[in-house]
C-alpha cells in the first residue's frame, strides 16, 4: 500500500476535485442573495470549505513530507491485505441487491448465506449449509411473521 | 418537589408492561451488541428504526435508549475477558481489566464494572432529572444565531479532539453537511444533488448511512485480516469485588461518574474522550499509579462508570436543546421526529408523559442490566465462542435488510453498501466516522438555522457576533480552530498519548 503522507495527498486531490464539482453544481441550484438565501447557498459554503481544507492538507502534506521521503515510503505497509475477502464480500452483497426482488427475501438469503460462510468465512461446506438454513428460517419467523416487514416474496411466491 | 412527582409518574408508565418488554428488548440487544465487536449501538439503533414506527413514542425511545446504554455494560465484558473492547468506549477497560483477568481475577473486575456503571447510571438520572428543565428554561431564550452557533460548536469539539489530523475531521465535517444537503430544500422545495434518484429526494438516510459506516465497513475491515478469532480460556469466579476492592474503586467511581456526566452534556463530545480523562485523572491522584496497567481494579471501575453516565448524560442536549450529540442520539431524534414529537426546550413541557418515562425506564433499564450482567454472564461469554465465520454475514444480512426495510427500497440497500466502502477507504485513508456523521445530522438543523439568521439579519453575518449566547459559542469555536496552530499539542492527543503509553 502506502505510507500516510501519500494517503493524505491523493485523498485531499480527490476531495479537492468534489468541492470543486459541489461548489459549481451549488451555485447552479442558486445562491440567492444574503438576504433571502437560494437553496444553493448552504452546499456552496460548505464545498468552498472543504476545498480550502483540502488544499491546506495537500500543501501542508507537500511542504513537510519531501517528495522523495514520500516514494521511500512506498510500499511499506506492514499488514497484507485480504483483497480476495473485501471482494467477495461486496461482490456477494451486490447481487443479493440485484436478486433480492427477483428471487425473493428467503432464497437470496439463503444463498447469500452460504456463499459467505462457505466462501468467505472458510467453514466447511456442511457447516455452512446447517448455518445457511437455520439463519434463513430463523429471519424469515423474525421478519415475516413476528415484524410483518412485508419483505418481496420473489418466485416462491406461486408456491404459497 | 414538582420533579419528585413526575419521577414518580413517570416510573409508573415505564412499568407498564409494553414499555418494560420494550426496555428489555433495548438492554438486552444493547449488551449483546456491546459484547459482539463490529456492530455497536448506532448501527443496532439504526437497525431496529423501522420497528419503532409501530410501536408508541415511548416505548420506542425506551428501547433505543437501553442499546445505547445498554452497550456500555456490554462493552466491558470483551474488553476484559479477551483484551477486545467491544465498544470503542471501553479501550480503557482493556489495560487494567484484560491483567485482573489474567491474574485469576476476572470475577471481580466485570463485577465492578457492572456496579460502578450501575451506580453512575443511578447517580446520572439525578443529574438529568435537576439539569435538563433547567437547561430546557434557558433555551427558550435561544433564537436561530443561538442554535447555529450551538450547533458549530458541537461540530467544532469534534474536530477539536480528533484522533487523527484536525484537518481531515474538518473534511469530514464539510463533507457530511454536504451530503445532508441532499434531496428537497426544506425552504424552496427545489431538488438538490438527486440525480433522479427517488431514493434521494428525502434525502439520504441517516440510518442507512450508519449502517453502512459502522456496520458494513467494520466487517470489511475485520475480513482483510482473514477469519479468525481469539479463543476464550479464562475461568470466571466470584463475580462480588471484595471490601479492599469496594474502598478502592467508590471514589474512583464518582469521580468518573461526574467527569463522563458533565463531559458528555457538550455536545460533539463522545462516550471515548471522557474515559480517556478519567483513567488519566485516577492515575494521578493515585499513591501507585506505577501499578495502573498491570491490573489495578480502579483502572476499571473509573472508565467504566464514566462511559455509562456519558452514554446517559448525552441524551440532556437532544432532550432539552434538541441537538443531537452523535450518530445514536440523532437516530432517536429521528424515531421522535415520526411519532410528531420534536425534541427542543419545549419538549419537556409539551411531552412530560415521554421525557418522565424515559427517565424512569433508564432507572429500571439499570438494575435489569444488572441482573443481565452478572448472574448472566454466562450467556455473554458464550456468544464470545461464536464464530467470527458466522457472525459477520448475519451483521451484513441485518444492515442490508434493515435499510430495505425502511423504505422498502433497493437503492437504499445500495447506499448502504457504498456507504460501508466510503467507511472502509476513510479508516483506510485515516479519516475519522464521528465529524462525517455528526455533519450530516446537524446538517439540516443547522442550514434552517443559518439561513432563517441571514432574513433576520438582513443578510448580515454580523448576527452571530451580536448576541451575547452566541458571542460566547462562537468565540469558542474560533478558539478551539485557532489554537492548535499555535500549541505544538492539542488536548485530546494529550490524553489519549498519556493513557496510551502503558
Amino acid at each position: 500500500m502506502m505510507g500516510d503522507a501519500r494517503k493524505s495527498v491523493y485523498s485531499s486531490l480527490l476531495f479537492l476535485l468534489f468541492s470543486v464539482y459541489i461548489s459549481i453544481e451549488s451555485y447552479r441550484l442558486g445562491l440567492g442573495t444574503l438576504r433571502m438565501p437560494g437553496p444553493g447557498i448552504f452546499p456552496f459554503i460548505a464545498g468552498v470549505a472543504l476545498g480550502v481544507v483540502s488544499l491546506s492538507l495537500l500543501f501542508g502534506t507537500l511542504l513537510t513530507e519531501p517528495l522523495k521521503k514520500m516514494v521511500a515510503e512506498y510500499g511499506e505497509d506492514s499488514e497484507p491485505i485480504n483483497w480476495q475477502n473485501i471482494f467477495l464480500t461486496l461482490a456477494a452483497m451486490l447481487v443479493y441487491v440485484a436478486i433480492f426482488s427477483w428471487l425473493g427475501f428467503v432464497l437470496s438469503t439463503f444463498l447469500i448465506m452460504i456463499f459467505l460462510v462457505w466462501a468467505v468465512g472458510g467453514a466447511r461446506w456442511h457447516v455452512s449449509l446447517v448455518t445457511a438454513l437455520s439463519i434463513t428460517i430463523a429471519s424469515y419467523l423474525l421478519f415475516e411473521i413476528a415484524l410483518d416487514a412485508q419483505l418481496p416474496k420473489g418466485v416462491l411466491e406461486a408456491l404459497f | 418537589m414538582e420533579s419528585f412527582h413526575f419521577l414518580l409518574t413517570g416510573l409508573d408508565a415505564a412499568l407498564q408492561p409494553i414499555n418494560l418488554l420494550y426496555g428489555f428488548i433495548g438492554v438486552f440487544l444493547g449488551t449483546l451488541v456491546g459484547v459482539l465487536p463490529g456492530i455497536g449501538p448506532s448501527a443496532t439503533i439504526a437497525l431496529l428504526l423501522p420497528i419503532t414506527f409501530k410501536a408508541p413514542a415511548l416505548a420506542s425511545v425506551i428501547m433505543l435508549f437501553g442499546i445505547m446504554y445498554g452497550a456500555q455494560y456490554g462493552g466491558s465484558t470483551t474488553s476484559i475477558l479477551v483484551n477486545i473492547p467491544g465498544e470503542a468506549s471501553s479501550i480503557i477497560t482493556c489495560l487494567d481489566g484484560y491483567q485482573m483477568a489474567r491474574k485469576g481475577r476476572a470475577g471481580p473486575a466485570l463485577g465492578m464494572a457492572a456496579f460502578g456503571s450501575f451506580i453512575a447510571g443511578t447517580l446520572t438520572l439525578l443529574g438529568i432529572i435537576f439539569l435538563a428543565p433547567a437547561l430546557a428554561e434557558f433555551a427558550l431564550r435561544f433564537g436561530p444565531p443561538e442554535y447555529f452557533a450551538l450547533m458549530a460548536f458541537g461540530l467544532t469539539v469534534v474536530i477539536y479532539l480528533a484522533r487523527e489530523s484536525m484537518a481531515k475531521a474538518l473534511m469530514m465535517t464539510f463533507f457530511g453537511l454536504i451530503l445532508a444537503s441532499v434531496g428537497f430544500d426544506p425552504v424552496t422545495g427545489n431538488l438538490r444533488f438527486t440525480y433522479d434518484i427517488l431514493a434521494l429526494r428525502d434525502g439520504l438516510g441517516l440510518a442507512q448511512v450508519v449502517m453502512g459506516l459502522y456496520g458494513v465497513s467494520e466487517v470489511l475491515l475485520t475480513l482483510e485480516r482473514g477469519v479468525k478469532r481469539t479463543i476464550f480460556e479464562t475461568e470466571i469466579k466470584g463475580l462480588l469485588p471484595n471490601s479492599k476492592d469496594w474502598r478502592d474503586s467508590i471514589f474512583p467511581i464518582l469521580r468518573g461518574t461526574t467527569i463522563g456526566f458533565f463531559m458528555s452534556i457538550i455536545p460533539g463530545m463522545s462516550v471515548v474522550i471522557p474515559t480517556f480523562v478519567s483513567y488519566t485523572l485516577e492515575k494521578k491522584l493515585s499513591k501507585h499509579p506505577e501499578k495502573f496497567g498491570t491490573g489495578v481494579i480502579e483502572g476499571v471501575a473509573a472508565p467504566e462508570s464514566c462511559n455509562n453516565a456519558a452514554a446517559s448524560g448525552g441524551s440532556i442536549p437532544l432532550l432539552s436543546l434538541g441537538i443531537p450529540t452523535g450518530a445514536s442520539t440523532a437516530l432517536v431524534f429521528g424515531a421522535l421526529m415520526m411519532h410528531g414529537v420534536t425534541p427542543g426546550p419545549l419538549f419537556i413541557k409539551d411531552h412530560p408523559q415521554i421525557f418522565w418515562g424515559l427517565i424512569g425506564s433508564m432507572y429500571i433499564g439499570n438494575v435489569m442490566l444488572l441482573a443481565l450482567n452478572l448472574p448472566l454472564i454466562g450467556i455473554w461469554v458464550k456468544m464470545l465462542k461464536v464464530p467470527y465465520a458466522i457472525l459477520f454475514p448475519l451483521i451484513l444480512f441485518f444492515c442490508l435488510i434493515g435499510s430495505y426495510s425502511i423504505d422498502k427500497s433497493l437503492t437504499d440497500m445500495l447506499i448502504t453498501i457504498i456507504f460501508g466502502v466510503v467507511g472502509y477507504l476513510m479508516k483506510k485513508f485515516h479519516y475519522e466516522g464521528a465529524p462525517l456523521v455528526l455533519g450530516l445530522v446537524l446538517g439540516p438543523l443547522m442550514e434552517n438555522a443559518l439561513r432563517r439568521s441571514l432574513i433576520m439579519s438582513k443578510g448580515s453575518f454580523a448576527i452571530f457576533f451580536q448576541r451575547p449566547i452566541s458571542i460566547v459559542l462562537m468565540g469558542m469555536v474560533l478558539v478551539m480552530l485557532i489554537s492548535p496552530l499555535f500549541t505544538k499539542k492539542r488536548l485530546a492527543e494529550e490524553i489519549v498519548r498519556q493513557s496510551e503509553e502503558e
